[in-house]
C-alpha cells in the first residue's frame, strides 16, 4: 500500500508518524510514512454496571496495517472489538472504518469490516458453498465464484464445500470465518483469537492469508494471547490493562520504553507490564 | 424476496434456510434407523389425529355456539394468546436472533429495519402451520366456514408481529431505566402475572356464589360458561379491544366478514410497518437474548425438570456438601453429584419434598374409610411408595441428562463403568428413598401404630428406586433424546421416543418378573411346607389349624419378602453392569449434549 493515496478523504489528517515495520523491526514489509487510516478510534469507553471494560481508548490503524491487541483475560479486548464491529452499541466515544462514522454511516462502515468473532458459529443448515453465496450477498460483492473458489483452496475447503455448517470441526468453521471475511475484500478485518482451533497447516495458510490481506491494503486488527504471533505478524502493538491503554506503537518503541535497549520478547515485556500489582 | 429485505444476502439467507430444513431432514432419511423412527412417528401422529376424529363422530355431529356465545368465545381465546404472547415477550426483550446470527447481523452492513423485516418474516412462517391447525379447527365449528378459516388465519398471523412490538418496546423500556430495570426480575415478573391470571380465571370459575349460576348452565362446550361472562361488565369491558377479529372469526355472510378483515388486515400491515420502524437500539439486549435462549435450549437438550436446568445459587456455595459415600474416587463422584443438587437444585428439592408432605396429608382422605389402623398404615404407605417414586424419579433426575456436556471428562475418570454409572445415580436414589421413608415413617407415627409391613416397604424402596433410574439412565446412554420443541425432525424424535419408551416398559416388565416371579413361587412353596399338614381342628378363625396356616403365610411372607429383597438387589446390580456397558459405548463425539 506504499501507493495509498495521501489525499484520500479519510487520510489522516495529523499526519501521524510513520510506525512501520522496518522500525518496529517486525517481520511485515515496511509501511510507508502516509497512508489512509483504515479504523479510527478515539475516546472509547464501555461500562458493564459497575464494571468500566474499556476506558477512554484511541487509536488508528492504518490501510495495509496490522495491528496486534494484546492484553490479559478481562482485559477489555473483545469488547473493544464487538464495540468497533458495531456489535455492541457505543456507549461513549467515536468509531470511523474507513472514513465512514460507525455511528452516522453505519451501512457503509460495515460494508468495509469483516468480523472474524473466536468461536464461530455458521449456520447449521448451510453448506460451505452456500455461505459464501450469502455472504457476497450480503456485501454485494458481484461475480464473487472465482474469489470463493481461490478461498476454499487456500484454506484446504475444497472438499467440504458441501458440508453443512453443523457438520464442521472448530478448525473447519474457523477456516470458513476466514473464507467468508476475505470474500468482499474489506479495508478492515478484525479478528478476534483468529488461530484458535486451527491445525498447523491451517495455521500457516491463516498467517499467510493475513499478511496477504495486509499487502493487499486492508487493515487488520488481530486480537490474541499467542504472543508469538503478534510479535510474527503485528506492525504495531496496542497493550490494553484493566480496559486502559498501557502501550501503543512498535515491538521496538516498547522495548526502548520498558526495557531501556532493543532486547527482550513480548512475552517478558508484556508479563513485566501486567504484572499484578502487591497490596 | 431480496428487495423486500432490503439488503439481498437476508432475502437469500431466508431462501437458503429453508431450503436447508428440507435438504436435513432428507440427509437424516439416508439411515434405515430414522426411517423407521418417521414411519413409527407418522403412524403416532395419525392414530391421534384419527382418535380425535372417530371421537368426534361417535359423539355425533358439533352443534355450532349460538352467535352471541361465538363472539364472546373468539373475544376470549384472541385475548388469551395475546396476553400469553404479550407475557412471552418479558424472556425475548429485543430482538431475538440464534447464536449463529446476532453477532454476522450486527457486523454487516444491514440495517435495523431490515434484520426486524427479516426476523418478522421468519416468525411469520413459523406460526403458518398452527394458523392453518386453529384455521381448521375453528372453520369445523363455526358457521362460517370459511371466513372462520379466513379469520383465525390472519389473527394468527398478527399475534407474532404483535408479539415482536412488545419485545421491541420492553427493550426500550429497559435501556431507559437502565440498573433498575437489570435489577427487575423480568421472567419472575412475567410468571407472576400468568398465575395471577389463572388465579384471576379460577376465580371467575369457583369463586363466591358466581359457581351456581355458572355450572348450572354448563354444557360440554362451556357454553353457561361463557354466557354469564357475557353478564360481567368488567369482562366485557376487557374483551371489547378485540372485538373486529371476534367479528371476522364469526362472521357468517360476506358482507359481514368484509369490514372487519379489512380493518384486521389494515391493523396487521400497521403493526408489521410500524414493528420495522421503531426507533430503538436492540444490539445489547438481543445478544443477552440469544444468550439467554441458547443456555435454555441447551438445558433443555438434557432433558426436563432436572438438575442441569437450574444455575448455580450463590447462597448455598458456603453451604458443606457430605461426602456420603467415602473420599475415595466412587465418593468423589457421588460428591460431585451431591454438589449439583446442593447447588442447583435446592428449590426443586424443597418443591418435591412439599407436594409428598402433601401427598402424605392426602393418604388421610384416601384410607377414611379403613377402620384398621394397621391396614390404614400398610395402605398410607403403600399409596406414598408408588406414587412418590412415580412422581420423584420423573421431577429429581439428578442424573447423566445434567453430564451430558462433560462426558468427555467422566469417561476419563479412574473409576470402572459400572462403578462410574453406580456412583452418579446413588445421590438421586438415596434422596428419593430418602424422602418417601420419611414420609411412610411420619404417616405410620401419626397413625400411632406399629406396622412390620413398613419395614418391608422402607427396606425396598431404595432398590427399587436403583431399578427405576438405572433402567432409564441405561436407555438414554443408548440413545440420548436431545430434541428441542420448534426443532425440525419432530415426527421422527416422536418415533423414536415411542420406541425408547416401549423398550423401557418392556424391560422394565422383565426386570421385575426376574425379581419377583422366584419370590412367588418361594412364597408357594414356603406356605405349603409351612403350614399344618392335616386337619386336625375346625378351620374357623382361632383354632389351631387356623392359625398354624396364619403363621406359615407370615413366614412365607417374609421369606419371599427376602428372596424378592435379594432378587431387586440381582436385578438392581445387572442393570448397573448394563449401564456401565451403555456409559462404556457412549461416545462423546456422536453423543454429546449442544
Amino acid at each position: 500500500m506504499s501507493d495509498a493515496a495521501p489525499q484520500s478523504p479519510w487520510a489522516d489528517p495529523d499526519g501521524m508518524p510513520s510506525t512501520a515495520s522496518a522500525q518496529a523491526g517486525a517481520v511485515s514489509p515496511a509501511i510507508p510514512v502516509e497512508r489512509a487510516i483504515a479504523l479510527r478510534v478515539e475516546g472509547l469507553s464501555k461500562t458493564y454496571d459497575d464494571t468500566v471494560a474499556v476506558k477512554d481508548l484511541s487509536f488508528r490503524v492504518f490501510a495495509g496495517e496490522i495491528l496486534g491487541l494484546v492484553g490479559a483475560n478481562g482485559a477489555g479486548k473483545t469488547t473493544t472489538l464487538r464495540s468497533i464491529a458495531g456489535i455492541l452499541p457505543l456507549q461513549q466515544g467515536r468509531v470511523e472504518i474507513c472514513g465512514h462514522d460507525l455511528v452516522e454511516a453505519d451501512l457503509a462502515a460495515k460494508r468495509q469490516l469483516a468480523w472474524i468473532p473466536d468461536d464461530p458459529q455458521p449456520f447449521d443448515s448451510l453448506t460451505v458453498d452456500e455461505h459464501l453465496r450469502f455472504t457476497a450477498a450480503l456485501y454485494g460483492v458481484e461475480h464473487f465464484e472465482a474469489r470463493s473458489e481461490e478461498l476454499l483452496r487456500i484454506f484446504e475447503l475444497v472438499e467440504k464445500r458441501d458440508a453443512l455448517g453443523g457438520e464442521l470441526s472448530r478448525g473447519m468453521r474457523q477456516k470458513l470465518a476466514f473464507c467468508c471475511a476475505w470474500l468482499h475484500q474489506p479495508g478492515l478485518v478484525l479478528m478476534d483469537e483468529p488461530l484458535s482451533g486451527l491445525d498447523p497447516r491451517g495455521i500457516r495458510s491463516a498467517k499467510n492469508a493475513v499478511r496477504d490481506l495486509a499487502a493487499r491494503g486492508s487493515a487488520v486488527v488481530l486480537s490474541s494471547h499467542l504472543l508469538e504471533l503478534i510479535e510474527e505478524l503485528a506492525d504495531r502493538l496496542l497493550i490494553v490493562h484493566r480496559g486502559e491503554t498501557v502501550f501503543l506503537g512498535t515491538l521496538s518503541e516498547l522495548r526502548a520504553k520498558f526495557r531501556g535497549d532493543d532486547s527482550g520478547s513480548l512475552e517478558e515485556i508484556f508479563l513485566s507490564i501486567t504484572e499484578p500489582r502487591s497490596t | 424476496m431480496a428487495s423486500y429485505f432490503g439488503n439481498p444476502g437476508l432475502g437469500i439467507l431466508f431462501k437458503l434456510k429453508l431450503k436447508g430444513g428440507f435438504r436435513a431432514q432428507a440427509r437424516r432419511l439416508k439411515q434405515p434407523k430414522h426411517w423407521v423412527f418417521l414411519i413409527v412417528g407418522s403412524l403416532a401422529a395419525c392414530a391421534w389425529i384419527a382418535s380425535l376424529v372417530l371421537n368426534t363422530l361417535l359423539q355425533g355431529a358439533v352443534q355450532p355456539p349460538p352467535p352471541e356465545v361465538a363472539l364472546l368465545a373468539a373475544q376470549a381465546g384472541v385475548f388469551v394468546l395475546v396476553v400469553l404472547t404479550v407475557l412471552g415477550s418479558f424472556n425475548h426483550r429485543g430482538l431475538y436472533l440464534p447464536k449463529e446470527e446476532v453477532e454476522l447481523a450486527f457486523s454487516s452492513p444491514v440495517s435495523r429495519g431490515d434484520l426486524v423485516r427479516y426476523r418478522l418474516a421468519v416468525n411469520l412462517m413459523k406460526s403458518l402451520i398452527a394458523a392453518l391447525l386453529f384455521g381448521v379447527a375453528a372453520a369445523m365449528r363455526l358457521r362460517g366456514h370459511m371466513f372462520a378459516f379466513v379469520g383465525v388465519f390472519v389473527t394468527m398471523l398478527t399475534i407474532p408481529v404483535l408479539g415482536q412490538c412488545v419485545a421491541l418496546y420492553l427493550g426500550d423500556a429497559e435501556n431507559r431505566l437502565g440498573r433498575l430495570a437489570k435489577k427487575l426480575p423480568l421472567r419472575f415478573l412475567s410468571i407472576f402475572f400468568a398465575i395471577a391470571l389463572a388465579l384471576g380465571v379460577a376465580a371467575l370459575f369457583f369463586g363466591g356464589n358466581m359457581s351456581v349460576h355458572m355450572f348450572s348452565g354448563l354444557d360440554r362446550s362451556g357454553t353457561g360458561v361463557l354466557k354469564h361472562l357475557e353478564d360481567l361488565p368488567w369482562v366485557r369491558g376487557l374483551l371489547w379491544p378485540f372485538t373486529p377479529w371476534a367479528r371476522m372469526i364469526t362472521a357468517e355472510t360476506f358482507t359481514q366478514f368484509t369490514p372487519w378483515f379489512l380493518f384486521a388486515a389494515g391493523f396487521w400491515l400497521l403493526v408489521f410497518e410500524w414493528t420495522v420502524r421503531v426507533p430503538i437500539d436492540f444490539r445489547e439486549l438481543s445478544l443477552a437474548t440469544s444468550a439467554d435462549v441458547a443456555k435454555r435450549i441447551n438445558r433443555l437438550r438434557r432433558g426436563t425438570f432436572h438438575v442441569g436446568q437450574s444455575q448455580v445459587t450463590r447462597a448455598t456455595i458456603g453451604w458443606r456438601v457430605p461426602w456420603i459415600l467415602g473420599r475415595g474416587p466412587f465418593g468423589a463422584v457421588a460428591w460431585h453429584k451431591t454438589a449439583s443438587i446442593v447447588r442447583k437444585a435446592r428449590g426443586t428439592v424443597t418443591l418435591s419434598a412439599l407436594i409428598i408432605g402433601l401427598l402424605t396429608l392426602l393418604t388421610i382422605v384416601f384410607t377414611k374409610g379403613v377402620q384398621d389402623s394397621h391396614e390404614a398404615a400398610r395402605a398410607s404407605a403403600a399409596i406414598i411408595a408408588v406414587a412418590g417414586t412415580l412422581y420423584l424419579c420423573a421431577v429429581l433426575r439428578f442424573d447423566f441428562r445434567g453430564d451430558l456436556e462433560i462426558m468427555d471428562r467422566i469417561k476419563t475418570w479412574p473409576l470402572r463403568p459400572s462403578m462410574l454409572f453406580l456412583a452418579t445415580l446413588l445421590p438421586e436414589v438415596l434422596l428419593v428413598a430418602g424422602l418417601l421413608a420419611l414420609a411412610v415413617i411420619v404417616r405410620t407415627a401419626w397413625l400411632g401404630v406399629f406396622e412390620p409391613a413398613i419395614l418391608g416397604i422402607i427396606a425396598f424402596q431404595p432398590l427399587v428406586v436403583l431399578t427405576w433410574v438405572a433402567l432409564d439412565n441405561a436407555v438414554y446412554l443408548f440413545s440420548p433424546v436431545r430434541y428441542t420443541p420448534g426443532e425440525e425432525g419432530a415426527l421422527q424424535n416422536m418415533g423414536r421416543s415411542m420406541l425408547l419408551m416401549i423398550l423401557r416398559v418392556v424391560m422394565g416388565a422383565i426386570v421385575f418378573a426376574v425379581a419377583i416371579l422366584p419370590a412367588i413361587v418361594v412364597w408357594f412353596v414356603a406356605r405349603g411346607a409351612l403350614s399344618p399338614a392335616e386337619l386336625s381342628e375346625g378351620v374357623e378363625p382361632g383354632s389351631a389349624y387356623f392359625e398354624g396356616v396364619e403363621a406359615a403365610t407370615t413366614a412365607a411372607t417374609w421369606i419371599a419378602g427376602v428372596v424378592a429383597w435379594v432378587g431387586m438387589l440381582g436385578v438392581g446390580a445387572g442393570l448397573v453392569w448394563l449401564g456401565g456397558v451403555m456409559l462404556e459405548r457412549f461416545d462423546v463425539a456422536r453423543d454429546k449434549g449442544a
